[in-house]
């Protein structure tokens, strides 16, 4: 290479260097893994009630009054980056007393997987604590390899998007106790509900494998730590699961017996309080709150205990 | 191995640098076919076989019809070059289509054989091979005895899974890669430029696009006639956007190794006509079918019923060359109708703004049949549109505002380049290498946050 070539690798390099710096400053100050982290470094302790999950938990579980409780959850955030999430947790501080997880109709679509890949997740957060050995499908799929490539080299590759938010609020505000309160309420469409449940079940009921075997992983985690684990079924509008695919709803029920852990399915308990959603699958405020009251009624009644998981279920070694 | 994943640029780097120090032309085709059947087989190693096997019978099919003196046999060896390979794309291809939706057999029913995974670029590759048999026996050039050089030109990675379909008498010569290909500045320069135009056009607009123009498709029945309108109109950008983008980036990657690859397309939609278009759009297809189905069928020297009928016929089947599905069919049915009616309607050499917009929007028209995933949708489309009602906010589709806006402007900015194409290259020659560096450098950048990065293939691998 002549040495005048050398000036325009100089110059790529810059540009990447200046649009890296730009990226992982300015453009990501309000995502949720940095609104999360500025709310846990105001609280003085660290919690001890931890609730990992999607946005059915980002916007459902309101800790609010429950102390030293906290909402970990991100938007799209299903249970392989779950399972990454808890592991990152565990090696910086000390275990919960209690976890909190979804059980949801959607938790095993192909959707998460689709997302994590497709860059469309928090990449620069996720690189930061990505451990392979965790994956399920790490050995089998150099896809997992190709991703770290790009998120930890060029996160802001396809991320224009995020220009058009600076400067403007966060699209999710949190509590100091990490959940998204939304005042939106949801008018019942039942075209918003089948375009939701499309792009949860685009080909129908579908198990990937990976969100399996990630879940059945973060309970084994938990029986070796004697971390405690609640399973909820947050509630659904009914217009999203007249759209669900009758086998999801089997196959949830089939994996909920063989579990050797309590669910709180609270998933019809809104079903005549309409106005408690923000749209066909997630609560507002108000559906946060009512949620939350009947939980603390169940715990306080001794009805629900988060428990240790006692083994794998039979059949999915 | 796709152009746009993380693995290629590894790939190219280290075939390219390679290429460089490898001693004498030899070595060259050596270590270019190897990187070709690794290209290929990175996909999926098993098919490297077929290729191999089709290969292996061109080649020695070409020597047996070049040495036959007497006219039967030569044809007769053609015939078995031919019938092969059109077998073997019949089976790999069509097998499927006939039996379920020609004959009607429920899936269950068919053979899992039948069921096969389209070979990637099999359309593509087995085309150029007719083609190298094609030329051989019309005499245009002597059968290759050198194995090694026939394989580098069916296989050549940069074209091989999606074309431009290279005839023989201008790639194979090149292809004996003599001299160490010319890196001087401008020519690095140029192909560096083609390789920014493609990546440009398929990981910003196409990609982009598709996001918005499949959910349409994917879910007929949910959607008003006006979005239906828009998804068609973006959808000739997206497929434009991705067959010409590989196009360009085929061609750059071959201009680095001092081979020139043809044009595929030269502003396809500032046609004048229909037949405008098609000297525009595909141009390695277009041609292929001139030279070796039209003009043996009688071209157009023969009486004017019979022509048309030919005309029609070479556009049917060059919609069936896409895809095996009757909607391909009726789109090269449709493209068909149009050449005639042009032929019929508009004297030679006549030239009307009203014809081109009404031949334009005829081809527009036709991406719906393209694209179309099916004739079963027609109903759910025909229900969507009586029983959904028109709201303004469905124009951002599934996608965001801003993506919308950034589809547009983008197809906005390329419609003002292909317009201005000639002036804009001269001019872009004369500048100073500093500022043609620097330029193409940045829309590296601009590429990279711009563009979608979801590893989506190309449209055209599929055929």
């Amino acid at each position: 290479m002549r040495r005048s070539n050398w000036k325009y690798l100089v110059l790529a390099l810059l540009i990447h260097l200046f649009s890296l710096g730009i990226y992982s400053t300015l453009l990501r100050i309000n995502s949720l893994n940095e609104q999360k982290q500025r709310a846990l470094d105001s609280i003085g302790d660290f919690p001890k009630f931890w609730a990992l999950g999607d946005s059915h938990v980002l916007l459902g579980w309101n800790p609010e009054n429950m102390p030293s409780t906290f909402n970990f959850a991100t938007t799209s955030e299903y249970y392989a980056l779950n399972l990454q999430r808890l592991n990152d947790l565990l090696q910086k501080h000390q275990k919960p007393e209690a976890l909190i997880l979804p059980f949801e109709l959607h938790s095993f679509s192909p959707l998460g997987r689709k997302l994590w890949l497709g860059h469309e997740m928090d990449d620069v957060f996720w690189a930061g604590i990505y451990n392979p050995a965790l994956n399920p499908e790490e050995k089998s799929g150099s896809v997992f390899r190709r991703w770290w490539i790009g998120a930890r080299f060029f996160p802001y590759a396809g991320q224009f998007y995020q220009w058009t938010q600076l400067g403007k609020s966060p699209v999710y505000p949190l509590t100091k106790q990490g959940v998204a309160l939304s005042d939106e309420v949801y008018d019942g469409n039942p075209e918003a509900a089948r375009k939701r449940a499309c792009s949860h079940f685009p080909n129908g009921h579908q198990v990937d494998s990976l969100q399996l075997q990630s879940f059945l992983a973060i309970l084994k985690l938990c029986r070796e730590k004697k971390i405690p684990v609640l399973l909820v079924s947050f509630p659904v509008h009914p217009s999203y699961r007249a759209e669900v695919p009758s086998a999801s709803f089997r196959f949830l029920d089939s994996l909920e017996t063989t579990l050797p852990l309590p669910v709180l399915n609270t998933r019809h308990l809104f079903d005549s309080c309409t106005h408690c959603f923000m749209d066909p699958d997630h609560l507002n405020r108000r559906g946060a709150n009512a949620l939350m009251h009947k939980i603390r009624d169940e715990v306080k009644a001794g009805r629900i205990t988060p428990k240790i998981p006692a083994a794998t279920p039979p059949g999915f070694e | 191995m796709l152009f746009n994943s993380l693995e290629f640029p590894l790939f190219f780097l280290l075939v390219w640098a390679g290429f460089f120090l490898l001693p004498g032309a030899r070595w060259r085709q050596y270590g270019l076919l190897s990187a070709s059947l690794f290209f290929y087989g990175y996909w999926k190693w098993e098919y490297l076989v077929l290729l191999l096997a089709t290969s292996a019978l061109d080649f020695v099919v070409a020597i047996q019809v070049e040495t036959c003196t007497k006219s039967s046999a030569r044809k007769a060896w053609l015939s078995v070059s031919l019938v092969s390979n059109l077998l073997i794309l019949g089976y790999f291809k069509y097998a499927l289509f006939f039996a379920r939706d020609l004959l009607g057999f429920p899936d269950s029913e068919i053979p899992e054989f039948l069921k096969m995974l389209l070979p990637v670029g099999i359309s593509f590759y087995t085309f150029q091979a007719m083609g190298y048999v094609l030329d051989v026996y019309r005499k245009r050039l002597p059968a290759t005895r050198d194995f090694v050089h026939f394989l580098l030109f069916i296989t050549y990675f940069p074209q091989l899974v999606a074309g431009p379909i290279e005839r023989a008498p201008h790639l194979m010569e090149q292809l004996r890669l003599r001299q160490l290909p010319d890196l001087s500045e401008n020519r690095l320069l140029s192909a560096c430029f083609l390789l920014v135009l493609g990546f440009g056009k398929k990981l910003i607009l196409a990609d982009r696009l598709s996001t918005l123009v499949d959910p349409v498709f994917n879910h007929p029945d949910q959607h008003s006639l006006p979005i239906w309108m828009l998804a068609v109109f973006l959808f000739g950008f997206q497929i434009y956007c991705d067959f010409s983008g590989y196009s360009d980036i085929a061609r750059g990657i071959s201009r680095l190794f001092g081979v020139e690859l043809m044009h595929n397309f030269r502003q396809p939609y500032l046609a004048s006509g229909f037949k405008d278009f098609w000297s525009r759009w595909h141009i390695s297809l277009s041609g292929w079918f001139r030279d070796f189905l039209y003009i043996p069928l009688g071209g157009s020297h023969t009486g004017k019923i019979r022509s048309l009928f030919n005309l029609f016929l070479v556009f049917c089947l060059s919609g069936l060359w896409h895809g095996a599905n009757l909607t391909f069919l009726i789109w090269g049915a449709w493209h068909g109708t149009g050449l005639v009616l042009e032929r019929l309607l508009i004297p030679k050499h006549f030239q009307s703004r009203l014809w081109s917009a009404f031949s334009l929007l005829w081809i527009w028209l036709g991406w719906f049949w393209f694209r179309l995933n099916s004739l079963d949708d027609l109903s759910a489309i025909g229900k969507g549109i009586s029983q959904t009602p028109f709201r303004l906010a469905e124009f951002k589709l599934s996608g965001s505002v801003s993506e919308l806006t950034l589809a547009l402007a983008g197809i906005a900015m390329l419609w003002l380049l292909e317009s201005k194409w000639k002036s804009l290259l001269l001019n872009w020659n004369r500048l100073g290498p500093d500022f043609r560096w620097t330029t193409l450098i940045l829309s590296c950048f601009l590429i990279l946050w711009f563009g979608t990065f979801k590893g989506q293939a190309f449209i055209y691998f599929q055929f």
